[in-house]
């Protein structure tokens, strides 16, 4: 693949490695000396001798080895001549750090026209300017230029995330980092210059340590072929994309009433719908939605929500929840409520939402799974811990996990509460099973899971109509053309 | 294909004199050409013509004021719906384009449509759009109250297909009433879907249309019938 220098670069070059250590490029070098990675890195510097103690070479053509990766961090009217070196060295991939291009003023969109003409037809691909780059935690690959103190760097993870934005892609590295949420890759775009969010879509869709991808953008510069390669994307995994500076406004002086009342967040809304790409419209819900449908399988055919709790009020808040995106509660078949009724205490009322009352222990909570996992008129399970109670002990965790291995169908737990309940959000997250502090968020996830598995459905659908030729569609499309 | 070549042809037409939309006859002429459904209809130039013409198409006609200069006819009394008889025509006519003089005496009318008078059922708007980011899109939404109160509208990026056109219904909040409430009957799903498939074709083949209502589209159980069509070509020339 053209990417993979990008990611798994053997030799790597960093240019503008400095010793001040509040300088970007220090900060990046030294990622690659003391992280785990692999390959070889050098400083690239010409007023220096040595960068934590490594021999400097003054430019990319004086570095003694081929190049897969060279990560640019000196001053935007520096970066042309940089990139002329890196070609005629036959670099193969390019970060170019820097800010100061499009983002600023005319001189620096100049420069970029500049760097896009010198590439053109070469094999050199770039991302970036105006990026924070990529992390890449099975390779080691961190070009983030901000300290680890700062921005911990999360674990290897399912996760794949590109964001326009690198302040936005940073905080949230950070936020999943402190919530023990894996990442497969991250990178940030930033102008754009070459590699887009088309090029890593296309990338992304092949990688298997990747099982679901997000993306924040603002601009998406190839709309069609951003459509193109993300239904292409949604057939494999999930794509769940947030998409900012969309506007509900239509244009006003519009000629027509159409016109007037396409808002570019309505277009939007309909074309990712198409393609099976999965619409989040808040920061919570882009990650939200990420671990349910990275870590949780899909339902089958029946897609109707049982939910299990014991706490009565959280059990009333999702049913309300539910009905309100339009989703189904299950109706537990007669076999489930006999066996809830054998296994339930006498004052717990055996329907759904299952309220297992507050006294409810790990035992109660594993039969209650174990009966509602087996009917056939559930599809998807809510369970709803609230761990306050002293009946209940952190092997509920296991009754969950167990749960779902053993039935396969996908599980959502709400839970909220301080440390004792933090300990066992972690230990679920470790499991791949999605917790959320509220009911509304828990549900919410369910319904991302259940729209991408109708968009799935609606995949196939089309690939049969099309496979059964339309010619029989055209047939009934042709007929009467003016009313009697 | 013949029919897109005429389609062209009315295209390049109206772009050579300059209009930067299509007469009413024009637009139909599209839609029809696309197989998309509308009132039987006549252009008319003097009273007599137009009493003789209601003769194929027979009462209750609607007549419309054909005008480059005017492009929201109701706007300018430019519109008389359920004219059902001879003399009513004759009256209504007369009015209809004094009173556009009246109130419009700049434009030039060229003619006038009168078109076959179509039962009330419900209604629906279905448009096309290029969008700056995803190029020709279709639109669906429930017709009045829906549309202008709620806002509630939904796009599909173009080319769509039946799958596509079918979800774009029912991603609508109102599109419940097309199932047949209050004791009518289902209305006519596959002829919406036709209509939208077809006004994605329109938009995918003639890229000098920029934007188009067919506004209202009225629904029946067994039809669909468009009685209002609207072809944007630019939105910088005078109209």
């Amino acid at each position: 693949m053209d990417l993979d220098p990008f990611f798994k670069p053997k030799s790597v070059a960093v240019i503008g490695a400095s010793r001040e250590p509040r300088k970007f490029g220090h900060v990046i070098f030294k990622n690659f000396v003391e992280s785990e990675f692999k390959g070889k890195a050098y400083p690239v510097n010409p007023k220096a001798e040595s960068i934590l103690g490594l021999k400097t070479y003054p430019s990319v053509k004086e570095v003694p080895s081929e190049l897969d990766l060279a990560v640019i961090a000196v001053p935007a009217p520096m970066v042309p001549p940089i990139i002329d070196e890196c070609l005629s060295k036959d670099v193969k991939a390019a970060i170019i750090i820097s800010g100061g291009f499009k983002e600023a003023d005319e001189k620096g969109e100049e420069l970029e026209l500049e760097i896009r003409e010198k590439i053109r037809d070469s094999g050199l691909r770039i991302i970036g300017p105006n990026c924070i780059g990529v992390y890449d935690p099975t390779s080691h690959i961190d070009t983030l230029f901000l300290p680890r103190y700062r921005l911990r760097r999360p674990k290897q993870g399912p996760i794949a995330f590109i964001s326009q934005s690198g302040a936005f892609g940073s905080a949230v590295l950070d936020w999943a980092a402190s919530q023990d949420i894996g990442i497969s890759k991250f990178i940030s775009i930033g102008n754009k210059i070459d590699v887009d969010e088309v090029d890593l879509l296309d990338y992304l869709v092949d990688d298997s340590l990747t099982k679901c991808i997000t993306v924040y953008v603002e601009s998406i510069s190839r709309g069609r072929e951003f459509l193109e390669a993300s239904s292409r994307v949604a057939k494999n995994k999930p794509l769940i994309v947030l998409k900012g500076g969309v506007t509900n406004e239509g244009a006003s002086a519009s000629l027509s009433h159409t016109g007037s009342l396409a808002g570019s967040a309505k277009v939007c809304a309909g074309a990712f719908k198409q393609a099976g790409v999965v619409q989040a419209q808040t920061v919570d819900e882009l990650l939200d939605y990420a671990r349910t449908l990275a870590y949780q399988p899909l339902p089958k055919d029946q897609k109707d929500i049982a939910i299990v709790t014991n706490g009565g009020g959280f059990g009333v808040i999702s049913t309300d929840e539910a009905s309100g995106l339009g989703l189904k509660l299950a109706k537990f078949n007669p076999e489930t409520v006999r066996t809830l009724r054998e296994k339930l205490p006498e004052y717990a009322t055996v329907h759904n939402p299952l309220d297992l009352v507050g006294d409810a222990d790990v035992e109660r909570y594993r039969s209650a799974l174990g009966a509602v996992s087996s009917d056939p008129n559930v599809g998807i399970i809510l369970v709803i811990v609230l761990l306050q109670t002293s009946f209940i002990e952190s092997d509920v965790v296991d009754a969950i996990t167990e749960s779902q291995v053993t039935y396969g169908k996908p599980t959502v737990v709400c839970t909220i509460g301080g440390e004792f309940t933090q300990i066992l959000v972690k230990m679920l997250e470790e499991n791949r099973i999605p917790s959320y502090p509220t009911p509304e968020r828990a549900v919410n996830a369910i319904n991302a899971l259940i729209q991408y598995a109708k968009a799935l459905e609606d995949i196939n659908k089309k690939q049969q109509l099309n496979e059964r030729g339309t010619a029989q569609a055209d047939r009934v499309t042709k007929r009467n053309t003016t009313c009697r | 294909m013949l029919e897109m070549k005429e389609c062209e042809l009315i295209i390049q037409k109206a772009l050579r004199e300059e209009r930067s939309s299509l007469l009413i006859d024009e637009a139909y002429r599209i839609c029809n050409l696309h197989h998309i459904p509308t009132p039987k209809f006549q252009v008319v130039i003097r009273l007599h013509e137009a009493v003789e013409k209601v003769n194929e198409i027979r009462y209750p006609v609607a007549l419309k004021i054909i005008s480059p200069q005017i492009l929201h006819k109701s706007d300018v009394g430019g519109v008389v719906l359920n004219v059902g008889n001879e003399k009513d025509l004759r009256t209504e006519y007369e009015k209809l384009v004094a009173e556009v003089n009246r109130r419009e005496p700049s434009a030039k009318i060229t003619g006038v449509l009168v078109e076959k008078m179509m039962v009330p059922s419900t209604e629906v708007i279905v448009g096309g759009i290029r969008d700056s980011q995803f190029g020709p899109a279709v639109m669906f939404g429930m017709g009045g109250m829906f549309t202008e109160v709620y806002d509630d509208v939904a796009f599909r990026v173009a080319p769509i297909d039946r799958v596509d056109a079918l979800n774009l219904i029912h991603g609508l909040k109102g599109s419940k009433v097309l199932e047949g409430i209050r004791g009518k009957p289902p209305a006519d799903l596959d002829s919406v879907i036709n209509v939208l498939t077809n006004v994605s074709d329109l938009m995918m083949e003639h890229d000098a249309i920029t934007q188009l209502d067919l506004n209202p589209v009225i629904v029946y159980s067994d039809a669909v019938c468009a009685v209002d069509s609207r072809i944007i070509l630019s939105e910088t020339g005078d109209i």
